[in-house]
């Protein structure tokens, strides 16, 4: 199905293309290529950009994650700056016995209230030992059974930051409470000359945290968020709707993610995920930035691409029509010259130019279209000369023919004493031969022509002991009318072989002349034998045998030399029927001496 | 002369594309970029007295007001009236408020008024109306079942338990009530209602149910002064309310997440004033008891993370 669907298609292009013109092909073939071009590097340099667009986003994450670690960083230094002073500056070397470092906590206090809820020192079993700016605990509050407690004296190498929680350990004055970071170590405490393990606790305040995170911008849509080791959050910009159960975080799987960036596909959405941990505290910044958010195909791009693609395709269809034009019109031009020139008219002249090949062509046509003529012309005057020659050979069979019959009349005459006669034919001989040559010309008066058939009858009538009369009649329309010299006597001459031979001496041959419109007629009749009808069609056929005796060469030659002369409409006809006798009529167009002169009528070879 | 015509044409429109190619990189992209849905208004009603109560849910509805482009406008009435509340209702309809979130003062003057009126689309917390487009809040038969069962647990059948109606006009907690009462009698508890909440009486009972904060406070402070003070059991959170549940004050505490049910209201109240669907919203109800304040998940219940 699709294969010839394939073929169909195929087909229907061969069929376009073979309409199509020169110029229409190179357009369309430029401005395809270029437009297939045009969008493939297109296509390469969006894709391109959108690769590198999604790597910058990425870098740029990465640089706020790295500027966002820098300030938690610094900021959780500073805590932990607290925290270290408190234990090597006010408790290490300090006998709690001789005097408790409240004020000293006091101080630290105040100097960094904008972070901190509280400084608190632990016994080793949750008693309150000192404590700033908040001393006295919550009736019932228990921190040895707290996760930041029973951490720092289980890990005691390390400071531990616990997730954010509501500070429940101190009474407040106005009963607020503070969600708070914990920071808490084992501290050894000195009482009384003693060492004992204590716990030092340093709440930060969780709204440090969130000043640092909450103006950060990723992209249009994107955001950061904190996890601790285990996936809890520390912080996210819609954390109360995350808590409300409203929203949802795929926080547990980007705590396992390594550092650097991530795609990952949550509720529907792919997202671009990078991530930096922490240092010290096990957190991992995480940055997300929707897919969407990253694409290039913003409103104002796509109408860009839009317009520079509708641009560039019409700028191409445009200069490549120009182009195309240009390099087709030479040979299109050289087209309709050839064309022209088929035609039969003059090959036009056309300017020189196009392109190398093209030139070369037209002087090719040119040259062989020179050519062509010349050989034409040279065939014409050959064709000329030939049906010249032919027409001279035709003519010059008459004259040796006749003349051997006339002159052995003559002879037979003078022998038997008949010097009347032998004068008459004699006479009638010469003015014969002379209507005969004519001064060459091929064409005579009617009236020369009916002159030379009435001294031709004249001979044979001496010749035949007047066995038959004769007869000219014709019309007066047809005076001053030119034919074709020596027509007339060959069929004189079939009549009197095959007419009148056989016959006593009551022999009748009639010559008629009529005119019809254009046309002039001769009949040349006789009362003789005749033939039928069949056999009378059948003289002139070429195929056929000429008949042993008589003058049947004579009657084609006529034929053949008025077709030559004037086209197949005109010739010789024959009417006959078995003893009745025949008519042979010559059909001519009508001849003036114009018309002689200046050469051919319409129609003719 | 055709030819040169083409030409003319051809070139006035690789002129156009042209300049179309400049214009589409000058254009700012806020111009192509079709604009967000609009701003819509949202008139919040509360009742008298009900501003500290509700602090948590105007979080969350601010917070839906900035996710979704509303702008909320927080009106609060002057006397405990029903009838104030609709005619400030209707007054927020003639200004051209797109929608409007209810607390219901009097649900049987809300829902008269509600009844065919179509002037402005109404999102109820607490008392579901009859007419409003949608409501958010807990479900008031199991909230009142849980805290029947919870008092149950304290307080002997033959011990004298109160029910406080403190708003009688309002629907929700008339049916919470009500659900108690009949877990109560199902239990075998004489379960009294009262509209009035005397020191006499709380020294006199057993067990005080409460089924708003606004109430629960004031039974809450009330039992604080009481020699022999009741167990006090409520629905609903308030700061004094999470303070007085530490202390033990209070016994136990049906409650729900605030902030969600202001984001919630506003969002179906911007949906309704968008022509968008509307859907009512339970939400989810956990039992708090005394000294359990500070366990994980109730601190992020109780306590919200930015104040």
């Amino acid at each position: 199905m699709l294969l010839r669907a394939l073929r169909e298609l195929r087909s229907r292009f061969s069929r376009s293309y073979e309409r199509m013109s020169i110029q229409r092909v190179i357009s369309l073939t430029f401005t395809a290529v270029a437009v297939a071009g045009a969008l493939f590097i297109g296509l390469s340099l969006t894709l391109r950009y959108s690769a590198v667009n999604q790597k910058m986003q990425a870098q740029a994450s990465q640089q706020v994650l790295a500027q966002v670690n820098l300030s938690l960083d610094n900021h959780l230094r500073r805590i932990m700056r607290v925290s270290d002073t408190v234990y090597y500056r006010l408790l290490k070397n300090a006998d709690l016995a001789e005097g408790l470092p409240t004020d000293s906590l006091s101080l630290l206090y105040e100097e960094n209230r904008d972070s901190l809820v509280s400084i608190a020192v632990f016994d080793s079993d949750g008693n309150l030992v000192t404590g700033a700016p908040l001393s006295e605990l919550k009736a019932g509050a228990d921190p040895a059974s707290q996760g930041w407690f029973s951490t720092a004296l289980g890990q005691i190498e390390n400071i531990h930051f616990s997730t954010p929680h509501v500070q429940d350990l101190f009474q407040t004055a106005d009963g607020s409470y503070h969600w708070v970071i914990s920071l808490s170590r084992q501290v050894q405490l000195t009482r009384g000359g003693a060492s004992e393990s204590g716990v030092l606790l340093v709440d930060m305040s969780f709204s440090g945290v969130e000043q640092i995170c909450r103006n950060t911008s990723l992209g249009a849509d994107g955001y950061l968020y904190i996890v601790d080791a285990n996936g809890e959050l520390i912080y996210h910009p819609r954390q109360q709707l995350i808590y409300a159960g409203l929203v949802q975080e795929n926080n547990l799987a980007a705590s396992r993610l390594s550092d650097g960036t991530h795609w990952e596909k949550f509720q529907g959405e792919r997202r671009q995920v990078t991530v930096k941990t922490v240092g010290y505290t096990g957190w991992k910044l995480v940055g997300v930035v929707p897919v969407q958010g990253l694409a290039v195909t913003t409103a104002q791009f796509v109408l860009f691409v839009a317009s520079v693609l509708l641009f560039s395709i019409f700028l191409l269809v445009f200069v490549n029509g120009r182009l195309s034009a240009h390099i087709a019109d030479p040979i299109r031009r050289l087209e309709q010259a050839v064309r022209q020139t088929g035609r039969g008219g003059e090959m036009p002249q056309v300017p020189e130019e196009g392109c190398y090949e093209v030139r070369r062509l037209e002087h090719s046509i040119r040259s062989m279209v020179s050519t062509m003529r010349h050989l034409m012309d040279d065939i014409i005057q050959q064709e000329e000369d030939k049906r010249r020659s032919e027409l001279e050979v035709l003519q010059s069979q008459i004259n040796p023919h006749f003349l051997y019959n006339t002159l052995d009349s003559v002879i037979w005459l003078t022998e038997s004493g008949r010097y009347e006669d032998s004068i008459r034919m004699v006479t009638a001989l010469g003015r014969l031969f002379r209507i005969s040559l004519s001064r060459g010309k091929r064409v005579i008066p009617l009236d020369s022509e009916l002159d030379h058939a009435g001294y031709y009858m004249t001979i044979q009538r001496i010749r035949y002991k007047n066995k038959f009369t004769f007869e000219i009649s014709r019309e007066t329309d047809t005076a001053g009318l030119y034919c074709l010299k020596l027509i007339i006597q060959p069929l004189l001459e079939n009549a009197i072989y095959h007419g009148m031979a056989a016959e006593d001496d009551d022999g009748r041959i009639a010559v008629r002349v009529w005119r019809e419109g254009d046309d002039v007629y001769i009949d040349v009749t006789d009362n003789g034998l005749g033939m039928l009808p069949e056999v009378a069609a059948s003289l002139l056929d070429e195929s056929r045998p000429l008949p042993a005796k008589g003058s049947g060469i004579g009657v084609r030659n006529v034929h053949r030399r008025i077709q030559l002369a004037y086209g197949p409409r005109y010739g010789l006809e024959f009417y006959s029927e078995p003893d009745e006798g025949t008519t042979a009529r010559i059909h001519l167009p009508v001849l003036t001496q114009l018309e002689e002169t200046g050469g051919k009528k319409e129609g003719m070879a | 002369m055709k030819k040169k015509g083409d030409t003319a044409w051809q070139m006035i429109v690789l002129g156009l594309l042209a300049a179309a190619m400049v214009v589409s990189l000058m254009i700012p992209e806020s111009l192509l970029t079709p604009a967000g849905p609009k701003r819509v208004e949202i008139s919040i009603l509360l009742r008298q007295g009900d501003s500290a109560v509700w602090a948590t849910a105007r979080q969350g509805m601010e917070q839906a007001a900035e996710d979704l482009g509303a702008e909320l406008r927080f009106l609060t009435l002057e006397a405990e009236e029903g009838a104030d509340q609709v005619e400030l209702l209707r007054r927020q309809a003639d200004m051209g408020v797109d929608a409007a979130v209810v607390i219901p003062a009097d649900c049987a003057a809300l829902e008269q008024q509600l009844d065919g009126w179509q002037a402005l689309p109404v999102v109820t917390l607490e008392s579901q109306v009859e007419g409003a487009r949608a409501f958010v809040g807990p479900s008031d038969e199991e909230l009142g079942r849980l805290l029947a069962e919870q008092a149950a647990r304290g307080c002997a059948v033959s011990g004298e338990v109160l029910l406080w109606n403190a708003f009688p006009g309002c629907a929700g907690p008339a049916r919470r009530l009500e659900s108690a009462k009949a877990a109560l009698e199902a239990a075998g508890y004489a379960p009294r209602v009262c509209e009035k909440l005397t020191a006499e009486q709380l020294e006199q009972a057993d067990a005080v149910l409460c089924f708003e904060p606004v109430s629960l406070e004031q039974a809450a402070a009330l039992a604080a002064q009481c020699e022999t003070p009741p167990r006090v059991y409520g629905a609903g959170v308030s700061s004094t309310v999470v303070a007085a549940l530490e202390t033990g004050d209070i016994a136990a505490v049906a409650a729900w997440s605030d902030y969600a049910a202001g984001y919630l209201a506003v969002s179906q109240a911007v949906n309704a004033a968008r022509r968008q669907p509307v859907e009512s919203k339970t939400l989810p109800v956990t039992l708090v008891q005394e000294g359990e304040t500070y366990d994980q998940d109730h601190q992020k219940l109780l306590y919200p993370v930015f104040p």
